[in-house]
């Protein structure tokens, strides 16, 4: 079973989105953090990162460089509640194999994680 | 009557008789007489003088001494008088004839009181067979009467002649002049003579009709004073305006006192002049002031749009963050309740099965199969997991909702523009509003820390003016410490707003642990414009206007406290006693 890791700091989301991915069968860990999420990467095998761009204590872009650079086959799925366009495209840029605005629908979710997958 | 020789006696007797005749003639006079012997000195004084100097008949026989009739020093002068006639007419060596000497003199007399009066004299001496005066005789008339009339008439002449106006008496039946002052003839030209030969009209320019004034004095009663302006001619012919004032004296005469008023005219003309461009001046003034206060108005009216602009554009700025803030609730208020729809079939289909197993119960017709079939169905459909979960989504939906609801709400209050009028408010909650409403500018830099003063005294104050200035400062705050912080991976910041109130005071005090204010930008740090931040980062306004609606608009004072490399501490403190604006 593939195992995700969503790192998303406001809890809510965390929950919702993780129980999205569990009533679909996926394994899912969360973190708060770039910083934590960084750790559970490190310690766990995981199929799979999604992880929103702002953030407090580590911003969201600076993960995603670093998960690119120590886990290249690791994908990462960049999610941001922001409206500016541009931040998606910058997660891009940085590694991420794609990107979702809030709100986004359980569907496109998880359509994007299937493919993130193949 | 027959001659023969007459006794002593009868001669006597009859002088007597004649004496007596003589005196009681005398008595009869309506004038006083005197008469005086050059050796016996006064030797008659008639009842009439008697009477004018207050003396009795037996004072007469008594003996009055002669200089005690007169004034003082008038004695001597009398002397005097009679002698130089004496030296004259023995100079002149003619016989002196009573008929040529009978001058007046005017003497100050003195009666048996002492009281003195005016007395003019009228003498003639008596002579003796050889032509040689023995003694004289003097006709005395009071005139005291007749010299004050006189003193006084000098006095009026005096006081007319002396009067810059132009004094004029006149008949009222023939408007002649009687007596014209000489002023006046000096000034129109004309002697007192030919005033004389003039009525009233003569003088006048474009006289009014006799009839008028014949009017004008019939209804006037006399000692009132009418006015009237006209204008008067010289003999020359040169005219000028004239103020006249005239009274009835009497039935008889009219008094007019005139007055050239040709300088008065002119500085009235003058005064018209002064006092149109005055008004000239005035009018423009009140334009000019009309013209100031609309602009004021306008300006007042920029000042608030400007505000209302820049509170619009923080809001456009804070848009994007709180679209921000909104998007994560929604998209977990949307996830949790399709997970509910989904957990509510499950939990139907669980339902489902146990009324099968409810019903077989009843009929006594449970089976094993069916019992499986329910627990695989309670397995399949993830029930512990649901009960775990459900609870906990509605939670967070129901807390999404109000997160959503907390943001609408603070944006609300927030940009509420207000009435422009002061209202009590709650600094706490206004701080809690701006705090919500700027959540998405410090979460990610900065811990922000509340130390709010419970139960704080309402402020008057202008709310959306100030949510401004806070909503600014804070924002700073958090610029200030994302400068330090960057991405975040050193940790965040701390922005600590506080609330205290000291008597008639609240204070605010927004701290950050940001960069601090360069030295060479303190003094600047309220100036329009001024920033120091990048272009597209805010244009300098927000503390300017902060330092504008915190002083000026609120008698209240703005002040910070700042050390490079430690942080900024702004100081906000607003009076609890509204100022008079």
């Amino acid at each position: 079973m593939s195992k995700i890791l969503i790192i998303e700091d406001v809890e809510e989301a965390r929950n919702s989105i993780r129980r999205t991915l569990e009533m679909d069968g996926y394994d899912v860990i969360t973190a708060p953090e770039g910083k934590k999420g960084l750790n559970l990467i490190q310690e766990n095998i995981l199929d799979l990162v999604i992880t929103d761009i702002f953030m407090p204590e580590m911003e969201g872009l600076e993960t995603i460089r670093r998960i690119v650079k120590s886990k290249p086959n690791l994908p990462v799925i960049v999610i941001t509640g922001s409206i500016e366009l541009s931040f998606l495209e910058v997660g891009l840029q940085f590694g991420a194999v794609s990107g979702l605005y809030k709100p986004f629908t359980p569907e496109k979710l998880l359509s994007a994680v299937t493919k993130a997958l193949e | 009557m027959p001659k023969k020789n007459k006794t002593k006696e009868q001669l006597s007797a009859e002088l007597q008789s004649l004496r007596k005749q003589f005196n009681d003639f005398l008595d009869e006079l309506p004038d006083a007489l005197l008469e005086v012997d050059v050796g016996q000195g006064l030797t008659h004084m008639n009842r009439q003088t008697q009477r004018l100097f207050g003396y009795t008949a037996k004072d007469v026989a008594d003996g009055i001494e002669i200089p005690q009739l007169f004034g003082q020093n008038e004695y001597d002068r009398a002397v005097k008088i009679i002698n130089s006639y004496i030296a004259e007419s023995q100079k002149r060596k003619t016989k002196y004839t009573p008929s040529q000497k009978q001058k007046l003199y005017e003497f100050v007399m003195r009666r048996k009181d002492g009281s003195l009066f005016h007395a003019e004299t009228q003498t003639s001496f008596v002579l003796d067979g050889k032509g040689v005066p023995t003694g004289l005789r003097t006709i005395i008339r009071n005139i005291t009467e007749r010299k004050l009339a006189e003193a006084a008439s000098h006095d009026l002449s005096q006081i007319m002649n002396s009067s810059p106006d132009f004094i004029f008496k006149s008949r009222i039946d023939n408007f002649k002049f009687t007596k014209v002052n000489k002023t006046a003839c000096d000034y129109y030209g004309y002697s007192q003579e030919e005033f004389s030969k003039m009525r009233i009209f003569d003088i006048e320019v474009a006289p009014p009709l006799k009839e008028q004034v014949r009017k004008l004095y019939d209804t006037t009663p006399v000692g009132n004073v009418i006015e009237v302006f006209g204008t008067n001619k010289k003999k020359n012919g040169d005219t000028f305006p004239v103020h006249v004032r005239f009274l009835k004296l009497d039935e008889e005469f009219a008094l007019a006192n005139v007055r050239d008023i040709t300088e008065q005219k002119m500085a009235e003309e003058e005064l018209k002049k002064a006092k149109e461009s005055a008004e000239a001046v005035n009018i423009e003034l009140i334009q000019s002031n009309e013209a100031l206060q609309r602009e004021i108005i306008e300006r007042k009216n920029l000042e608030s749009q400007l505000v209302q602009a820049q509170k619009l554009e923080s809001i456009g700025q804070l848009a994007a963050g709180i679209a921000h803030e909104i998007n994560t609730p929604i998209q977990y208020v949307g996830d949790n309740t399709r997970f509910l729809n989904v957990a509510f079939g499950r939990i139907k289909t669980v339902l489902d099965k146990s009324s099968e197993l409810i019903n077989a119960a009843k009929e006594d017709a449970v089976t094993e199969k069916l019992i499986t079939e329910v627990e695989s169905v309670i397995e399949d459909t993830k029930m512990e997991y649901m009960l775990e979960e459900i609870p906990m989504s509605i939670d967070e939906t129901l807390g999404g909702v109000e997160r959503v609801a907390t943001i609408v709400r603070a944006m609300k209050e927030f940009s509420h523009p207000g009435t422009g009028e002061k209202t009590l408010t709650d600094i706490n909650r206004a701080l809690e509003n701006t705090i919500t409403v700027a959540r998405n500018e410090w979460k990610y830099v900065a811990e922000l820390v509340k130390d709010f003063e419970p139960a704080l005294p309402l402020v008057p104050c202008l709310p959306g003016e100030l949510n401004q200035v806070f909503l600014n400062i804070i924002v700073n705050a958090a610029q200030a410490i994302a400068d330090v912080v960057q991405d975040g991976s050193e940790g965040k910041g701390i922005i600590k707003v506080s609330t205290s109130s000291a008597g008639d005071w609240v204070e605010i005090k927004i701290s950050d642990s940001g960069t601090g204010i360069p030295e060479e930008a303190r003094s600047k740090v309220f100036d329009a414009f001024f920033t120091t931040k990048e272009v597209g980062k805010g244009t300098g306004q927000g503390l300017a206007i902060a330092n504008n609606v915190v002083v000026k608009k609120h008698g209240g004072s703005l002040n910070f406290e700042t050390e490079i490399g430690q942080g900024t501490m702004f100081v906000i403190r607003l009076p609890i006693k509204a100022p008079n604006n």
